[in-house]
């Protein structure tokens, strides 16, 4: 290890108190754990269950949200206008609201007596205990995470690139594909791990709008209620494992952008 | 033909006012100015990149003081050559080729043909990110005239480039 920014040593210790403090209690559920409970929960239906319905609805989500999220992030990188500063405030407040709190804003926006709510109910359909419904609560929990990464790649990209390219003929929507998109595509990317990752752990918002079908995090809050820790552990064990997956691969990317932008 | 009526504009403290200016047809015109009295902007008004707060802009005797950037036929060379860092040097010179309704064999001749005359046939599978400023500029120079813009605007054209290729470039640009 090199101290070359001559970091004192007080530093490194209360930075090592820190990291202690986010590696202890994850390191102590994992020893605490068996390898036969780890087996057996990773043979429970239900847990499959779930775990494959969080990835699957937090990947759909994450998916159909950035048709018009990154959209979104390129207009915000590009245009100036009066309230800019107020969209991106509002745009954050996902982040900075109670998560219960938008749970009971979603439920209010698509339950059955709301306009969305009664639209779908005519084509037979109730987001409320419904996949559809877990993804909208996902979505507007993490979509900020994708927003302001894909804003922040959109503005990195020179703006004199893309003019050069329709001053070659190209047009904006070529532009967008050819220059924009590819160029900004690394923080898009990490934005879209984000969200999903992000989504993949929502519980506030998802259990006010859908207990079931259960999504893992929800399943883990359940199991914990009804037969207590010992229970929950193996559980969050597996999810964590599957979490730490995607974690390690978004944090793989920011550091392959670092070294490019080295 | 091209023309600048009474072009003016303001940016921030900088101001260019009542520019005119007007040239026939395979003319060559030289801008001369000390830095930062406004050569790049005035050129980016005649490419449409910049819009000015007023006078008008014309070509063949057409107003296209509001036509959009794509449509002009007006290629401009920046003067830091605006290469598209994710391309190779083909991909680059062939991008304004993708929509033309030609086929691929005429497009790879067209790629080759200007290639050769800015001396970089031997780069054209080359990643963009380790060429020389002189070599880059040979890039941008290339990608512009496979577009053949009615009009060339070039910034600093021979800045980057060593004695033998800027006689070369002059050359090339006659």
């Amino acid at each position: 290890m090199k101290n070359n920014q001559n970091t004192p040593i007080l530093f490194i210790l209360l930075g090592g108190l820190i990291l202690l403090f986010i590696i202890a209690p994850l390191a102590s559920m994992f020893l605490a754990t068996t390898p036969n409970q780890l087996f057996e929960t990773t043979q429970d239906q239900e847990v499959i269950d779930s775990i494959w319905l969080t990835l699957r609805v937090s990947f759909l989500s994450t998916i159909f949200f950035a048709i018009g999220a990154i959209p979104l992030a390129y207009f915000l990188a590009r245009t100036k206008f009066k309230f800019k500063k107020l969209v991106n405030g509002i745009i954050d407040l996902p982040i900075v609201i109670p998560h219960s709190a938008a749970g009971i804003a979603i439920l209010g926006f698509i339950s059955r007596d709301s306009v969305l709510g009664k639209a779908a109910s005519s084509v037979g359909l109730n987001f409320v205990g419904h996949p559809v419904g877990i993804a909208l609560a996902m979505a507007f929990v993490s979509i900020p995470f994708l927003i302001n990464a894909a804003r922040d790649g959109f503005s990195n990209v020179p703006v004199k690139l893309e003019k050069t390219a329709l001053n070659l003929g190209a047009s904006p929507v070529r532009v967008f594909f050819t220059i924009s998109l590819p160029l900004a595509w690394k923080n898009i990317l990490s934005g879209l791990i984000m969200m999903f990752a992000r989504g993949l752990s929502e519980f506030g918002a998802v259990v006010i709008v859908a207990y079931h079908p259960m999504i893992t995090p929800i399943l883990i809050y359940e199991r914990f209620g009804a037969f207590g820790l010992k229970y929950a552990r193996p559980v969050s064990v597996v999810f964590i494992i599957v979490c730490l997956v995607f974690f390690i691969l978004l944090r793989t990317l920011s550091k392959e952008k670092e070294s490019n932008n080295a | 033909m091209l023309k600048l009526k009474d072009i003016s504009i303001k940016l921030g403290e900088f101001q260019l006012k009542n520019i005119n200016l007007e040239l026939n047809k395979g003319d060559y015109y030289v801008l001369l100015g000390k830095s930062g009295v406004g050569k790049t902007v005035l050129l980016e008004i005649i490419a449409g990149l910049i819009k000015p707060d007023s006078g008008k802009v014309f070509q063949n005797n057409l107003d296209i003081t509001r036509e959009k950037i794509q449509k002009r036929k007006v290629g401009i060379v920046f003067q830091d050559y605006s290469i598209f860092p994710h391309l190779t040097v083909k991909q680059n010179i062939a991008y304004p080729l993708k929509r033309k309704k030609i086929s691929n064999s005429d497009k790879n001749e067209l790629i080759n043909k200007y290639a050769s005359l800015a001396s970089i046939k031997h780069l054209l599978d080359r990643n963009t990110q380790n060429l020389s400023g002189g070599e880059l500029q040979r890039v941008a120079l290339a990608r512009m005239l496979v577009s053949n813009p009615n009009c060339l605007l070039l910034d600093e054209p021979l800045a980057s480039l060593d004695i033998q290729l800027k006689g070369g470039l002059r050359n090339l640009l006659r």
